[in-house]
């Protein structure tokens, strides 16, 4: 929950609220006048123009940091000019425009709630659709697409927990490395679930790459946006409630996000860096897009319409038909082709190149592949005319009938009878023939028989070769994001809250009795803030010292009290802060 | 699918540049033409399939563009202006790289017996100076960026120069060779008006570089029938020297001949041959690779390699460049002073070694596609049928137990076959029709059937030869070859050729063949193989058709059931 106002103005203690009132109104008011005063946007935007560009940029740090922050955290953000801050914010609290909880220095700071809006109609008043916007190009699962296919038709072996061994790496960067990072990729298909471990080797989940490439581009999307913020839990949410609907300027957004992870973790090294980062993989993925003069972002629409309303829209209009099937056999397919018809390429014809453009090839092998995975002769045919942006070639049409019909088939029942009445040629050796036809496979040689059979040009119906039922991805992260869900610094009330630079927390060991010292020695009065005995309640009291005395080790002030008109002894280490009087 | 066309605004641009250098060109496209003509001077045409050219940039290809003066700029531009997607940077980077060598290297005449070596760059020299294998051919160092070599060191030192990466360019000039009166005549002897086509002219002009230094050096490429036999009579013609011309074959030497003879003020007594049965030095030889590179034994002298020098040549036009045996390489990087020019329809070598090519016999200096001379009707067009039929039922039983070896050859003699080309050479009647196959047997079984002379291995040369004067002459509309006979010998006048068994040999061998049983004539010509249906037979065809397909042939598949055969 975020602090009123009201709320922050009544946090002050009685005596501050004096002091804090005099100071600013130029007399003494009560909570509620002061509160009225410091709630006037018109007082308020002028203070806010009065302002240096660097003190105004402070503010703005600590808006984008929810409005309160603890002090460690601004120590890691201004870690290298921790002084000029110190100073700026000594400003700002006089202005009685930033406040810090409690009487060690080191507690939470707090901007004033009311400066919130009018800072952020200073730079927000953006409308996005009065912009140009640069369209997204291409799509982002096209690399994944790219390496199912390869997969789908290259046996690579794995380790156990899906590792693939040197040859099985070396085959995907032969094909794919010069278009992306192949290991990325690979990862992320087995984290999708798209890639599977069968029998020590990597074999597609079709069920799961269907559901990525049907409407896996914008998922994909936002599922990397998500995972590219896991560490810094609820950042999500609080770059879509900054952004929303609207247009942010690049170097807020990225200033946001490294304040941000300043926040989460104020030691995390290179924190701009990995800021600028993220930027540029958001905007490269299509979660952002860039205006026209490279200095605004916004939501991409389908993005922010899929982040506020959870309705995934899959669009069509980005994919290319510019697909070639070649009276050589080869396809030639853009890297913006419709994914799940790439997909469906991936099983029918091999991937022999991925390139600008991808260069596929219909083979013997890829069409028994596609006949196992349930495809017809007529289904390839009508599917290469429906993609292909020319007639099909005749001899490729036949040259594909003519495979379909060389293909003999045979069953395994049980996994433990062939029924092949092809011929014995094609039947490995070793097994038993116990009626015409009919062969007893051994115990857990089923996948070997397959595997001997599909070389032969033999198409093994099997339980084990059926296509993979429907499969969903678990995306992780629920849509809609919720924007209410927010981790705020705790602010400890115990101690009061306070114009940041009012006080003057007391230095601990001997430097604490060299204030009373040199107060006594110029002869000036103090107001301390010093707990009331036995209950721990801080009150504020002016004095006049007089004595600094230690007794068994424990400093002690002999002072003058104004608000009692009596001399009393404070314990020098108990006093917790001393105001600053000008 | 959406109707919305992605990148709507570049979809009229036909090429697509992929990183590793290969440029997809898009044939249907408007822009086509003026594409292909704009990236055809700095690459090499790999295949030409019916919808997508693949082009392909290699270093080779850009030092050939540098040779006609071309730059780095006007490269990229013209990728760049035709380019439907962004070029990859590495090609980029690449064609740079291919760039800044050009001419890093520079051959200049010092005198008679001296060559001067120029390079651009202190570190070449160094580079040169720390292999093993060129330093000694070095003879003086002038300066940190000239040095001396032996002008009989000429080829050995560019051949070398261009294994490190760094191609010469040779402005040493040549030697004019002895005189002769050479001219192309305006009607041939046979009667028919004759001149050199526009196409033939430029390549002509484009190899004499009005007979600068750049010039007199250089590989023509054109298509199969174009003509490339016209361009070398026109590049004698503009040299008037003696000429040594090597071809592939005796019929080839043959062919060069009755064409001379036909077409230049040349008689009987200026021409040579220089093959097995005659032995011939005269100012216009024609000989063989095979003669040239004849020894007794393996370790044994070239015999014949002497003909090199025999004369005083101006001018060895090579043949078919991209089939030259090595040893004919070895013997060309002596007479580097002597003007070379290659003639081919492909720079594509199986044995890699294009750089030789390049290096030893010079860069391409003209190139047309086959397609567009096509299109002018300069030549006509080829279409290719796959006819698949099925196996008698009763050789079915036979088949299935036979050995992969045997099931290939029932296959390849399937007697449903002989009634096929009766059928077919009954539909090209007044064709000349040529009928290859493997098998002995089933050549002689379709030669009785047809009652056609058949020609094999075997068959004398006398009688191949009045065979094939009768076949060109059109007296024998039918000829029966075995695979051994068809690929030693040149067949113009065949319009249609039956495959009735054979395996695919390499791209090499069947561009051979099929380019020259294919070689367009003035009306379509016919390609037929016949195929069993589901046996290993398919395998080879399909070899076949994806090859002829990537050269751009029209390729049918007709499939014939027991029905379509028994009526």
């Amino acid at each position: 929950m975020r602090i009123s106002t009201a709320e922050l103005i009544n946090s002050l203690p009685p005596y501050m609220l004096e002091l804090m009132s005099s100071r600013i109104m130029g007399e003494k008011t009560d909570a509620e006048t002061l509160t009225r005063a410091l709630g006037d946007a018109k007082m308020l935007g002028r203070v806010l123009a009065g302002l240096s560009p660097e003190d105004r940029a402070v503010l703005e740090d600590l808006r984008d940091l929810g409005g309160q922050v603890a002090w460690h955290v601004v120590m890691g953000i201004y870690s290298d000019r921790l002084d000029e801050i110190k100073e700026r914010l000594e400003r700002l609290g006089n202005l009685g425009l930033v406040f810090q909880g409690g009487l060690t220095g080191r507690d939470p700071l707090i901007l004033l709630p009311t400066v919130e809006p009018i800072l952020e109609s200073h730079c927000k008043n953006i409308l996005a659709r009065d912009m140009d916007w640069a369209e997204r190009e291409g799509y982002c699962i096209s690399e994944h697409v790219l390496m199912i296919n390869v997969i789908q038709s290259r046996k690579i072996r794995c380790r156990p927990g899906m590792e693939p061994f040197k040859k099985g790496w070396a085959i995907l960067e032969e094909t794919l490395g010069s278009l992306m990072d192949v290991e990325r990729v690979y990862k992320e298909l087995v984290r999708l679930g798209c890639l599977e471990e069968k029998e020590g080797r990597i074999v597609v989940n079709s069920g799961r790459s269907m559901a990525l490439a049907m409407d896996g581009d914008i998922h994909y999307r936002l599922w990397r946006f998500f995972e590219s913020l896991k560490h810094i839990p609820g950042l999500d949410s609080r770059i879509y409630t900054l952004i929303s609907d609207g247009a942010i300027s690049l170097d807020r957004l990225k200033r946001v996000l490294f304040l941000n992870m300043k926040r989460f973790s104020p030691d995390m090294p290179n924190a701009e860096d990995t800021a600028g980062t993220l930027v540029d993989l958001w905007t490269g993925l299509g979660i952002l897009q860039v205006d026209a003069s490279g200095k605004w972002v916004r939501f991409s629409p389908d993005v922010y319409s899929a982040l506020s309303t959870g309705n995934i829209e899959v669009s069509y209009s980005y994919y290319s038909e510019d697909v070639i099937v070649q009276p050589n056999m080869e396809v030639l397919v853009p890297m913006e082709f419709d994914p799940l018809d790439h997909l469906n390429l991936g099983e029918v014809a091999d991937l022999k190149k991925a390139d600008v453009v991808n260069i596929y090839r219909l083979t013997k092998a890829s069409i028994l592949r596609s006949l196992i995975k349930g495809w017809i002769p007529e289904k390839i045919q009508q599917f290469l005319e429906r993609i292909s942006k020319h007639e099909v070639a005749d001899n490729v049409l036949q040259t594909i009938k003519g495979w379909a019909k060389s293909l003999k088939e045979a069953h395994i029942i049980k996994g433990t009878f062939l029924v092949f009445p092809g011929g014995k040629d094609n039947v490995p050796r070793g097994l038993e023939e116990i009626l015409p036809g009919i062969y007893q496979v051994p115990e857990k040689c089923e996948i070997n028989v397959i595997s001997f059979l599909n070389k032969k040009g033999v198409m093994v119906n099997s339980p084990g070769t059926r296509a993979e039922v429907d499969e969903h991805i678990n995306w992780g992260r629920a849509l809609p994001l919720k924007t209410d869900i927010e981790e705020e610094d705790k602010v400890p009330r115990l101690d009061g809250v306070y114009p940041y630079g009012m006080l003057i927390p007391l230095p601990y060991g001997p430097k604490r009795i060299e204030v009373f010292r040199e107060a006594i020695k110029q002869g000036k009065g103090l107001i301390i803030f010093y707990p009331k005995m036995g209950y721990g309640e801080i009150q504020m009291k002016r004095i006049n010292p007089v004595y600094v005395y230690i007794r068994s080790g424990v400093p002690f002030l002999e002072a003058f009290c104004e608000d009692t008109g009596e001399g009393e002894v404070f314990d020098i280490n108990k006093i917790r802060a001393i105001f600053k009087q000008d | 699918m959406g109707s919305f066309r992605f990148l709507m605004k570049d979809n009229y641009k036909p090429i697509i540049v992929q990183s590793d250098g290969s440029i997809l060109l898009e044939v249907m496209s408007e822009a086509y033409e003026d594409a292909r003509d704009a990236i055809l001077p700095f690459s090499e045409l790999v295949k030409s399939p019916e919808y997508v050219h693949t082009y392909r940039i290699t270093p080779l290809s850009i030092w050939n563009a540098a040779a006609t003066g071309m730059t780095c700029d006007e490269v990229v531009a013209r990728l760049e202006r035709f380019s439907r997607y962004d070029i990859p940077r590495g090609v980029i980077l690449r064609i740079n790289e291919a760039f800044s060598r050009w001419g890093s290297v520079r051959l200049l005449r010092a005198d008679q017996s001296n060559i001067i070596v120029e390079v651009r760059d202190e570190h070449i020299l160094e580079e040169i100076m720390s292999n093993r294998k060129l330093v000694p051919i070095v003879k003086d160092v002038m300066s940190a960026r000239r040095f001396v070599i032996p002008s009989d060191a000429r080829g050995r030192f560019k051949h070398l120069l261009i294994k490190v990466g760094y191609p010469a360019d040779d402005l040493v000039g040549y030697d004019d060779g002895e005189p002769l009166d050479f001219r192309l005549r305006r009607k041939a002897l046979s009667g028919e008006a004759f001149g050199l086509r526009q196409y033939q002219k430029e390549a002509v002009e484009n190899f004499w570089a009005n007979g600068s230094p750049r010039g007199g050096q250089g590989i023509v490429v054109l298509p199969c029938g174009s003509g490339k036999t016209m361009v070398g009579m026109g590049v004698m013609e503009k040299l008037k020297t003696c000429t040594l011309i090597l071809c592939t074959s005796v019929a080839a030497v043959r062919q060069w001949i009755s064409e001379l003879v036909d077409k230049t003020n040349l008689t009987d007594d200026k021409i040579g041959e220089y093959t097995g049965p005659k032995k011939e030095i005269k100012p216009v030889t024609i000989t063989t690779y095979q003669i040239l590179t004849y020894r007794k034994s393996r370790r044994g002298n070239f015999e014949h390699m002497n003909l090199m020098r025999a004369r005083n040549w101006g001018l060895i036009i090579y043949d078919e460049v991209h089939v030259l045996p090595a040893p004919v390489f070895r013997a060309t990087i002596e007479i580097q002073a002597k003007r070379r020019l290659g003639l081919t329809a492909t720079l594509i070598r199986e044995d890699g070694l294009e750089e030789d090519t390049f290096s030893l016999i010079g860069p391409k200096c003209y190139d047309v596609p086959w397609k567009e001379l096509e299109q002018k009707g300069f030549i006509a067009e080829a279409v290719c049928y796959e006819m698949r039929i099925p196996l008698p039922r009763h050789m079915e039983g036979k088949y299935r137990a036979a050995s992969d070896r045997i099931q290939f050859r029932i296959a390849s003699e399937n007697p449903y076959k002989d009634m096929l080309v009766r059928q077919i050479v009954r539909r090209h009647r007044g064709e000349s029709i040529l009928i290859i196959g493997q098998y002995i047997d089933q050549l002689k079984r379709l030669s009785s059937m047809l009652d056609v002379p058949l020609i094999t291995g075997s068959t004398n040369e006398s009688r191949r030869d009045m065979l094939y004067r009768a076949f060109r002459q059109g007296d024998i509309p039918v000829l029966v070859v075995s695979k051994v006979a068809n690929f030693a010998i040149d067949l113009p006048d065949a319009s249609v050729a039956i495959q009735v068994s054979g395996t695919f040999g390499s791209r090499q061998e069947e561009a051979q063949r099929l380019g020259r049983i294919l070689r367009p004539k003035k009306k379509v010509s016919t390609f037929y193989t016949l195929v069993t249906s589901e046996s290993p037979e398919e395998n080879f065809a399909h070899k076949r058709q994806v090859f002829l397909a990537e050269q751009g042939y029209r390729y049918m598949i007709r499939e014939l059931s027991y029905a379509d055969l028994d009526s």
